[in-house]
């Protein structure tokens, strides 16, 4: 039985709004494909793993959690920074997508630098784009957000919303993917609801996952989940 | 003005009650007739008025206080839950107010919304506050529990005199510390003891504050057992018996005799107060038990992470029949991957426009989801046709109160947990 390994960075310093489904998707895909799955925390303040994860997973936080694992990230993102290069694939939701970013700009001014892995930087405004949005037939969830996302190339972001009950985010540009990161402002149980990026994780962390009936019969509810956000906003 | 606000608004609330509803029209129309209204009626009362505001338990622990101030002898006003703008309190005194703006009351005790609560208190600045927590809720609409916190501390700079809090609460503890110089502040505190009682304790925000902001106690929680809580008062402990079992009643309890306390001094007859809190009903979806024809069926109200969660805990026995029904009034329901759900083993049935949503995060946890039907109407005749007599139906706010009306409860205004 093949192994892998998912390492949740800041488990409960960023855990706003069930970003832990995101673990449980990733995890119960691959045992249901004969994977024998292994998951670790990281928080703040702890000692550094030692051991290279196939995948890690970083949530979404209030400002003030986010201030604290942007804080953190200097005794980790080495290990990181290596790890992605020898293969390794990040996730990172809600402000999870700030921690990988170039930096977050804060009301003041103030640029506090990320791990630098996306071509995003961030920047704190003073409103909230909240609602139900559609990116694709395979991405849809819930955006609830006041960062700019500041991007030089597009060609790498996850998509453009379609559809949304909330006319501020028609339009907006979300996310990242380059193959070794992936990051969205669709916040909380992101692979629940968009299995397909699961499933390009797993297949990118090892070659031999296969999608299992089991998850298919999951694909079914989550794909009703989606066609009824897409009525919702009138897709 | 008084006079012609309060005729004019009696004669419009009577006309839209006949109509069949509460409304805030009376409200709004007799505060554009005189906009002093609040403070020229809830303003005289002798002993005060009082808010209690938080993201949970606000109604109950409303409740239980008011109960505990009217067992003293006191003659209380509270507003019902949903009153919390101008409008809508203006429209709830006046079933009580005389032509001339007086209300017999002593002392006013009024729940009041998280952000709304300083609208009311900009026009009458409450004695005394009594927060009794800050937890993840409506994110949708407050975005994160630090701009409920800016909300709340909005709140305490309007108070006069006294604020009580939840003290094993890091934010409400901290709100109250830091106003300490101008307001008199006491914590309620809850025992390692009692915070065992229910797997995720009392469920708070998240706080990152490391300074001691300890508080003068007034009240400790000291256990729960079931619907049985043991309250320290005064180097005084006594047994509470609760409305339903649950660590968040005795919180609330808690809280509602640590306030108690330091409006009246001491509460003199601690008997006559424990009765009053074990004689009331359960709130709305807070252990509540709907008798219809020969079913029992248990209402829990999915408010948000922590009622729900807290509501779960709460539960003595694993539901044997289930009916998940979740509808537009909770836009996101993504923190249902947050939660426990050791306490369910299955679902029977799952309705409402979130029903995909909630059956996929049941499928992840390997539970079975049962029958899905989006319309409500229909999944209710599936459930009330399964077998048993007991039941419980986990539905958010608005699906709640349809229910209730479906199942012939008429009233007009709930509470909210």
């Amino acid at each position: 039985m093949a192994n892998l390994s998912i390492l949740h960075l800041f488990p409960n310093t960023l855990r706003l709004n069930g970003e832990v489904g995101n673990v449980m998707a990733l995890s119960q895909r691959a045992k249901s494909s004969g994977f024998k799955v292994s998951i670790s925390n990281y928080e703040v303040f702890e000692s550094t793993p030692k051991v290279r994860p196939d995948i890690v997973f970083i949530g979404s936080g209030t400002l003030q959690s986010t201030l604290v694992a942007l804080k953190d990230l200097s005794r980790i993102d080495r290990h990181l920074h290596q790890w992605v290069e020898q293969g390794t694939k990040i996730l990172a939701v809600g402000s999870g997508f700030d921690l990988v970013s170039q930096g977050l700009i804060l009301a003041d001014g103030t640029n506090i630098p990320g791990l630098g892995m996306t071509n995003t930087t961030h920047r704190i405004t003073d409103s909230y784009r909240v609602g139900e949005v559609v990116v694709s037939a395979d991405l849809a969830g819930f955006i609830n957000s006041d960062r700019e996302v500041i991007r030089g190339d597009e060609s790498l972001a996850l998509g453009i919303v379609t559809a949304s009950d909330e006319k501020n985010l028609v339009g907006y540009i979300d996310g990242y993917c380059d193959g070794k990161v992936w990051a969205s402002n669709i916040q909380g149980p992101f692979l629940p609801m968009n299995p397909k990026f699961a499933d390009e994780i797993l297949v990118a962390v090892a070659s031999t996952y296969k999608k299992s009936t089991e998850s298919r019969a999951l694909d079914k509810l989550s794909s009703k989940a989606r066609e009824a956000i897409s009525i919702r906003v009138g897709n | 003005m008084i006079p012609l606000a309060v005729l004019v608004g009696k004669a419009l609330r009577f006309v839209l009650r006949l109509r069949g509803g509460g409304s805030a029209i009376p409200g709004r129309v007799a505060l554009l007739i005189e906009p002093k209204f609040l403070q020229k009626t809830l303003g005289r009362m002798s002993k005060g008025i009082y808010f209690v505001s938080g993201s949970n338990g606000k109604s109950t622990t409303t409740a239980m206080l008011v109960s505990i101030l009217r067992s003293q002898g006191l003659k209380v006003l509270s507003n019902p839950a949903g009153g919390n703008l101008p409008q809508g309190l203006v429209s709830a005194l006046l079933a009580d107010v005389s032509i001339s703006g007086r209300l017999s009351h002593d002392i006013a005790v009024l729940e009041v919304d998280e952000a709304y609560g300083k609208l009311i208190a900009d026009k009458v600045a409450p004695n005394g506050l009594l927060l009794t927590n800050l937890q993840l809720d409506q994110l949708n609409r407050f975005h994160s529990p630090e701009d409920v916190y800016v909300y709340l501390d909005d709140l305490v700079k309007l108070t006069k005199d006294l604020i009580v809090v939840n003290g094993s609460d890091a934010n409400t503890e901290r709100l109250a510390a830091s106003h300490r110089g101008r307001l008199k502040a006491k914590g309620v505190y809850v025992s390692s003891e009692a915070l065992k009682s229910a797997a995720h304790g009392i469920l708070t925000a998240p706080n990152f504050e490391t300074k001691d902001d300890s508080l003068p106690q007034s009240v400790i929680l000291e256990s729960v057992k079931g619907a049985s809580a043991k309250i320290k008062l005064n180097n005084e402990a006594f047994d509470v018996k609760l409305p339903a079992p649950g660590l968040h009643y005795a919180v609330d309890a808690a809280l509602a005799f640590g306030m108690a306390n330091e409006i009246l001094g001491s509460v003199v007859d601690v008997v006559a107060a424990k009765n009053a809190i074990s004689t009331l009903a359960p709130v709305y979806g807070r252990g509540e038990v709907i008798e219809y024809q020969d079913q029992q069926i248990q209402v829990i109200m999915m408010k948000n992470l922590p009622s729900l969660q807290a509501n779960l805990d709460a539960l003595e026995e694993v539901p044997k029949t289930v009916w998940i029904s979740v509808d537009e009034g909770t836009p996101d329901p993504s923190w249902i991957y947050d939660i426990d759900l050791s306490k369910l083993s299955h679902a029977d049935v799952i309705s409402g426009s979130k029903t995909y949503q909630w059956a996929t995060r049941l499928q992840y946890e390997g539970k079975p989801h049962g029958t899905l039907i989006e319309s409500e109407n229909e999944a209710l005749e599936h459930f009330l046709a399964l077998p048993g007599l007991k039941k419980t139906a986990i539905v958010n706010y608005e699906q709640m109160m349809w229910l209730r009306k479906k199942l012939g409860l008429l009233d007009l205004e709930g509470g909210n947990g």
